[in-house]
């Protein structure tokens, strides 16, 4: 999987103030649909990165650069 | 399908209007459309209502009738269209094809939103209702981080540079600056808009269109007299930023732009000037590329040398973005520079106006094409 586009956002909706800022991702699978998540806490991720599935906390994908 | 015209144009100003809830900007707007074209409440057949989220904002449904009753139109049919940024556009669509059809003479498009009431976070909130919630909104997807992501690929694969984006704002600004209905009438620099405290990088806050209070609205007539609506074409996309193959792309906006073009019997070429949807300034550079006023990719050089004047109002980014509104302003701008009426604003060469409202982040695509004289 690798990283299709990112943003750190710094403006947040309410419910994520606690978190900011955060990364949102959009991901592509090597099979299957594009997948939408955060950086994992304390990652920092560009486009073309390969990362993998770190967690998934409330439904929401985290994802880390693959080592 | 009959002739359709633009025969009046009512305007409130745009900006954070404390003192005005949306019934009485919505009536002025109306009021100033139907005195614009000498026409009186009673020759009104069906009533239009652009708005995006107005039982969020304000608390009140029911809302094309609450409207339309206090301008004095009652017993004729009111409804209110919803399709995100696009409401009024997609409102003007089904206004122009009722009476392009003969179903309707003489009916009203208003557009309107009250959206300062409401602190910033809530805003935010309810904007974001205008993408996929569940799928995208929950993870932290607001509207900026969006088109921030749409400009983090733009930049990738085209080269575009944080400069060009800038440039949008600088000239939009300045632009607005002249529009005495704008909503942010301040000269920007360059260096000011680079600087801007980060939104959603690579968006700052100059990249960002304003939340603004405010309405338009505009009489269309069957026959001739007035400005001639030479075409307009609605089309649709996914919601979801995750449907669409390519995220720099507007699909619906290019199909919008060539079934426009096609029932104009016109070419990108022809366009004097253009209105387009500047929600984010990488927005209003994939409108120049889906719109072919450049090819793909070349959004932000074209934007620079800007050959065409593009926005002259001010665009969302300085005339404001009450989000409802912004249709239906835009084609009320295109006929008042057509009309010869942009008093301090008149873009020179005001033959042919193309106006381009985007819903979401490309979900609805409203592309309305006015010109002087109709094309034999």
């Amino acid at each position: 999987m690798t990283v299709y586009s990112e943003t750190l956002v710094w403006s947040p909706p309410a419910e994520l103030a606690a978190i900011a800022p955060y990364q949102l991702l959009l991901i592509d699978q090597d099979n299957g649909p594009r997948l939408v998540g955060r950086a994992a806490p304390g990652e920092r991720l560009a486009i073309g990165d390969t990362v993998t599935l770190d967690a998934v906390v409330d439904g929401v994908n985290l994802f880390r650069k693959t080592t | 399908m009959k002739e359709v015209a633009v025969v009046g144009v009512g305007k409130t100003r745009f900006g954070a209007l404390a003192d005005r809830d949306l019934r009485s900007l919505a009536v002025e707007s109306v009021q100033n459309a139907l005195a614009d074209a000498a026409l009186p409440a009673a020759a009104i057949q069906a009533f239009y209502l652009g708005n995006f989220a107005g039982p969020s904002f304000t608390g009140q449904s029911h809302l094309a009738p609450y409207v339309a009753a206090a301008a004095g139109l009652t017993g004729i049919p009111a409804t209110r269209y919803e399709a995100a940024c696009a409401s009024s556009g997609a409102a003007f669509h089904a206004a122009w094809q009722a009476v392009a059809h003969g179903i309707y003479e003489t009916v009203v498009v208003c557009g309107v939103e009250k959206m300062t009431s409401q602190p910033t976070a809530r805003v935010a909130q309810i904007l974001a209702m205008a993408g996929d919630v569940a799928g995208e909104g929950i993870p932290g997807a607001t509207f900026p981080a969006i088109f921030a992501m749409i400009a983090r690929r733009h930049m990738h694969q085209y080269g575009t540079t944080r400069e060009q984006l800038a440039a949008v704002a600088v000239k939009n600004h300045a632009y607005g600056f002249t529009n005495p209905y704008a909503h942010l009438r301040k000269i920007i620099t360059i260096e000011q808009a680079l600087a801007g405290k980060p939104i959603a990088e690579p968006l700052t806050l100059y990249d960002c269109s304003l939340v603004s209070d405010g309405a338009a609205a505009v009489v269309l007539r069957a026959g001739a007299g007035g400005v001639p609506v030479l075409a307009c074409a609605q089309t649709s996309d996914h919601v979801d930023l995750r449907g669409k193959a390519d995220i720099t792309r507007l699909p619906a906006v290019a199909a919008a732009a060539q079934a426009a073009y096609r029932m104009a019997k016109l070419t990108a070429r022809d366009i004097d000037f253009a209105e387009v949807h500047d929600c984010f300034t990488i927005a209003e550079i994939l409108a120049v590329e889906e719109l072919g006023f450049c090819a793909k990719g070349e959004g932000g050089p074209w934007s620079q040398s800007a050959p065409i004047p593009i926005n002259r109002s001010g665009g969302l980014k300085s005339k404001g973005h009450p989000v409802g509104a912004t249709g239906v302003a835009q084609i009320a701008d295109v006929a008042l520079q057509i009309r010869g009426r942009a008093d301090g604003w008149q873009v020179e060469k005001a033959d042919i106006g193309l106006a381009q409202n985007l819903g979401g982040s490309g979900a609805t695509s409203v592309v309305t094409i006015l010109g002087k004289e109709r094309m034999q």
